[in-house]
């Protein structure tokens, strides 16, 4: 699905990721663990096209396709999503123009159905969609709304980035209800977590552990129990 | 020349000739903008060449609904009102209206503190009176609408007054591209309720609005053409008035806008709103320069006044000076004014779902302007 080798990148001129090799097969879900400021978060907008961020080295191949050099449109197209830490409030646009103009540039449809089901699935109530692009969601709804759009997309890669944080029990449940119910055998996951709570919800097939901008230790889930009883260091 | 304009236009059996003459006198006291002066800081005086004053020109035309302006003079004719609504030339209605229109009229020509405002008092072709009477509402918008047949200077003029509890929405807008230096003064009686919304494409716009007990005015600018300077002044005068004022130009290429507001309260428990909003594309300009006026009997006035300036090119400028001047002690009051660009962490969220580039520019851009444009309908 997705393969990275080497991958060197710089935000501001102060190099972040140090030498990233990661391979992601069909119908694998991989974890990314680690401490504040290993990188997580931007490996994954990096991998989501963010142009804040400078690629020194490194390919990454997703699809057969070389996704670096790719604009994030494109990359969304090519049947990637990334669920964003921090969903953006836009004013002017509702959730729903907001989806359906983004379901159209897919080349997908959208049907009223399709939303509805979604919706309840994520127990988001219908008049959420007439209000602006996550304009007075609370975190939590936030975070229900990216899953949301993670189904109505229903991506080959998608990758989570810290979806879990902020989230309460209930929130959680839902969200990894969603997560589960978009899997299929020919998709793949990338969950981004500095905890291993989320992990009881949606279990990872592979568990790695990010510091200092590389992959240092890669594991079964295990690992991930491991890391929450005895830490980072 | 415009002192060969000047006497072009002096008729001594033109009932307007004393008002004209203080008109003159009065521009002549203020002058015409000097490079580096305050209020004209931003503007491109070197794009101000005065041409010919235009004539009075019949034009081949069906009658509408609303007031018709032919190259600045107010065409009678082509003009209806709905009853009982009354609109006369105003050299008529100076004699029907004499005691309010002499009294407004030298008081504005006397205090008039914008040069080409006091031009307009000299030069206008004739213009016209807009008279609301008590308690009557008319909710239809009421167009006014300006014909430019050639590119000599144009001055309209309306004067305009709502009665007690009269309500009147009226919408100002232009065909033809005419040098136009327009003036509308207007005075808001008790309990009376102004909406005006200009689409016009005036080179020079001046607003003038006194706004007595209770009374309210929303006023919205949406600046046209290649460049405008909107000078608008309002007065809360009596107590419970309050008057909100809007703008939204989007500029490209060598477009210039600026907007000269100045609110005053005058009287306690008055409220005021200014919001204006830019938009500029390639080598565009923009100024605001807004003042807050609260005087010591002002007490428990609220005023608000926002200049929001989103550039989209590197040639492109916006500059804003607000101001606040307040001489009363009880007063809520803030001021404030932004120049940015659009928010890359929006313009990667959008494009992250799949939408293009331009698509997602577009709707930031919408979005800016969507605050103001909510205005209109509401």
């Amino acid at each position: 699905m997705i393969e990275i080798k080497n991958l060197c990148a710089n935000i501001d001129g102060k190099p972040i990721l140090k030498g990233l090799n990661l391979s992601i097969e069909k119908g694998e879900i991989h974890a990314i663990m680690g401490p504040n400021g290993a990188g997580k978060s931007t490996l994954a907008k990096i991998l989501a096209g963010h142009p804040a961020y400078e690629v020194t080295s490194g390919e990454v191949w997703f699809k057969g396709q070389d996704l670096l050099d790719m604009e994030p449109e494109e990359r969304a197209r090519a049947g990637l999503f990334m669920s964003f830490q921090y969903p953006l409030e836009i004013s002017g646009v509702t959730n729903k123009q907001f989806f359906q103009a983004a379901m159209k540039a897919q080349g997908k449809e959208l049907t009223d159905e399709q939303l509805e089901e979604k919706l309840s699935a994520m127990e988001i109530r219908p008049e959420f969609m007439l209000r602006n692009i996550n304009e007075g969601f609370s975190g939590g709804e936030k975070k229900r709304n990216e899953i949301l759009q993670l189904a109505l997309f229903n991506p080959d890669l998608a990758i989570l980035d810290e979806t879990d944080s902020g989230l309460d029990i209930d929130a959680m449940r839902i969200v990894a209800k969603g997560v589960n119910q978009m899997r299929r055998k020919d998709n793949a996951l990338l969950i981004i977590t500095h905890y291993q709570r989320l992990l009881d919800y949606i279990r990872p097939d592979f568990v790695h552990v990010l510091a200092d901008g590389q992959i240092v230790r890669s594991g079964g889930p295990e690992l991930a129990l491991e890391l929450e009883r005895a830490g980072y260091a | 020349m415009l002192k060969n304009h000047w006497a072009e236009v002096l008729d001594p059996k033109d009932p307007l000739v004393n008002i004209r003459k203080k008109g003159w006198d009065r521009f002549e006291e203020i002058g015409l903008p000097r490079p580096k002066q305050e209020a004209f800081q931003y503007f491109p005086l070197q794009k101000l060449i005065f041409p010919k004053l235009a004539l009075r020109k019949s034009v081949d035309m069906r009658p509408v609904a609303g007031l018709v302006f032919i190259d600045g003079f107010f065409n009678e004719a082509l003009s209806s009102v709905p009853a009982p609504l009354v609109c006369q030339p105003l050299d008529v209605a100076m004699r029907s209206y004499g005691l309010f229109l002499q009294n407004r009229l030298a008081r504005a020509m006397k205090e008039e503190t914008d040069p080409f405002a006091a031009l307009n008092g000299a030069f206008q072709g004739r213009g016209a009176f807009l008279y609301v009477p008590p308690k009557c509402q008319i909710e239809m918008p009421l167009q006014m609408l300006h014909l430019f047949t050639g590119e000599e200077m144009a001055s309209p003029r309306l004067m305009l007054y709502l009665g007690r509890e009269a309500k009147l929405h009226l919408v100002q807008s232009s065909q033809g591209k005419g040098f136009c230096n327009a003036v509308i003064d207007s005075v808001l009686d008790v309990g009376a309720e102004l909406t005006f919304c200009d689409e016009g494409s005036s080179h020079f716009q001046a607003f003038r609005a006194t706004l007595k007990r209770d009374s309210r005015l929303k006023a919205l600018f949406f600046p046209k053409g290649e460049w405008t300077r909107h000078s608008i002044q309002v007065q809360l005068a009596e107590e419970n008035a309050e008057a909100a004022i809007f703008g939204l130009a989007r500029l490209e290429g060598d477009d210039q806008a600026h907007v000269h507001a100045t609110v005053e309260h005058i009287a306690p428990h008055t409220r005021s709103r200014q919001h204006f909003k830019n938009v500029l594309k390639e080598k565009s300009r923009s100024s605001f320069e807004g003042k807050i006026l609260v005087r010591s009997e002002a007490q428990k006035t609220e005023a608000y006044q926002l200049n929001n300036n989103l550039l989209l090119s590197d040639e492109a400028q916006a500059n804003a000076k607000p101001n606040l001047e307040i001489f009363a002690d009880d007063v809520k009051a803030s001021h404030g004014a932004t120049v940015g660009q659009l928010d890359e962490e929006q313009l990667f969220y959008l494009r992250s779902r799949g939408l293009p580039l331009e698509q997602a520019k577009q709707w930031l851009v919408d979005g800016f302007c969507r605050e103001i444009l909510d205005q209109v309908t509401r």
